[in-house]
């Protein structure tokens, strides 16, 4: 879907370098709500296509692990793997407590595959049939989707120059049960193509870009 | 600059599995907080959560992961010209000799600066990073003003940070906008010929590898 969450080019955000920005997160509460969300048995799909329908409003207000978790919950909700009720009992039980702890509910054969899987690597295997190659000036489509994907506005109607076939790797869509793979390129733009002059000399940008977001130069 | 974090780690190890500010903490739990925790319980609840594997993952991405790994390939890299090499011809291959593998770091290429390129890195759509290589991203990094903005005015993020370039460096910002996952080999320093792997692992701050830092002198590290 094209959201708040495709923020290349955008301006008026202020300055990046902030003073503590240079630490991960503040709270241990906020890597455990991303964690918990990604590893729920539920079948929440994509956490990040849940983070990206987030309300504009409600994901600028939020900070980057509050996200998270509101996504996680919505996700569980909408899904009816849990309930208003159970959340709210919960919350209740922990804010009235304040030495409750969570209980535990513990699945060592699917600890073992997580360990597992935080020591293996597994590269996207060879493009099968790439319809490009390293040289190859293309243009990237434009189009609307109301779909998961990973194609930033900013590069769309540029013109680019496939650099490096990453490989190949199944499509984002909304449906993580849809099988369809495609090629990934990387391909460079000029920033003259994406942005005109600016108060910058020109620079290069490169995006990976599966291969329905492009076509071959007109 | 980490030492924040750091102290969040030992804090956070401290108290085992339970991973959320100890109830006897100076302060009560924010909203946040308790949510997190209620959605936690109310998923264990179901069935529907192992806190064992969460535990686990938690455990790799603030302890086994991180920069100090993605320091180590730049040091290797620094010194062994054949490591470096296949570092640029394949990352994935490269660090996976030294174990730097697992989630968000299946597919890596390793892009080096020059004295005619300068390379960073961002997420415009959301945080990807290279977790094996340098953990969980800093704040800034996920940030919406450097997600829009690395993009469009680098040199301005970059002085930000206190990095000029001249300009006939062409700066490459790389979009991690797919699966592959991006780390910046920056410029060894000048004074380090003596220096042996370890010595130069401690000159390779972990904003170097994203691109917004160079490598430190042996005088500041």
């Amino acid at each position: 879907m094209d959201g708040i969450h495709d923020l290349g080019g955008m301006q008026g955000f202020g300055r990046v370098n902030t003073p503590d920005s240079g630490r991960t997160h503040d709270e241990p509460w906020e890597v455990r709500a991303q964690f918990v969300g990604l590893l729920s048995k539920a079948g929440t799909g994509s956490m990040r296509r849940r983070i990206e329908e987030l309300a504009p409003a409600e994901y600028l207000a939020s900070s980057y692990y509050v996200r998270w978790l509101a996504a996680a919950e919505n996700t569980h909700l909408r899904i009816g793997a849990l309930s208003a009720d159970d959340l709210e009992r919960w919350y209740r039980h922990f804010e009235a407590d304040p030495a409750a702890e969570v209980p535990r509910g513990d699945d060592p054969a699917l600890a073992e595959r997580v360990t597992a899987r935080l020591s293996s690597g597994r590269p996207l295997p060879d493009a099968a049939a790439p319809a490009f190659r390293p040289g190859d000036t293309v243009l990237v489509r434009r189009m609307h989707p109301t779909w998961h994907h990973r194609c930033p506005r900013y590069v769309r109607g540029a013109l680019g120059t496939i650099t490096f076939v990453c490989g190949q790797d199944r499509v984002p869509y909304d449906d993580p049960t849809v099988e369809e793979v495609a090629a990934v390129y990387t391909v460079q733009f000029s920033s003259l193509d994406l942005w005109g002059r600016t108060d910058e000399p020109p620079f290069t940008v490169l995006v990976d870009l599966w291969e329905n977001y492009l076509e071959a130069a007109p | 600059m980490s030492h924040d974090h750091d102290d969040h780690d030992d804090h956070d190890h401290d108290h085992g599995h339970s991973h959320y500010d100890s109830p006897k903490s100076r302060r009560p739990r924010s909203s946040f907080e308790l949510r997190t925790m209620a959605l936690e319980a109310a998923l264990v609840e179901k069935g529907l959560l192992a806190t064992d594997a969460v535990d686990a993952f938690l455990d790799g991405i603030e302890h086994t992961m991180g920069p100090h790994n993605g320091a180590r390939v730049v040091a290797r890299a620094w010194t062994d010209p054949a490591f470096k090499a296949r570092l640029l011809a394949d990352g994935s291959a490269a660090v996976a000799e030294l174990g730097y593998t697992g989630p968000e770091g299946d597919t890596v290429r390793v892009v080096e600066n020059t004295d005619a390129v300068h390379n960073m890195v961002v997420c415009t759509l959301c945080s990807c990073y290279p977790w094996p290589l340098l953990g969980l991203p800093p704040v800034w990094y996920k940030s919406f003003a450097y997600r829009a903005r690395a993009v469009s005015e680098p040199r301005a993020v970059l002085a930000e940070f206190g990095v000029t370039l001249p300009d006939t460096v062409e700066v490459r910002v790389w979009d991690s906008s797919a699966e592959v996952r991006y780390l910046v080999l920056p410029q060894r320093p000048a004074g380090t010929d003596g220096l042996g792997e370890d010595e130069l692992v401690a000159l390779v701050p972990r904003d170097a590898m994203i691109g917004t830092a160079f490598a430190a002198s042996p005088a500041q590290g």
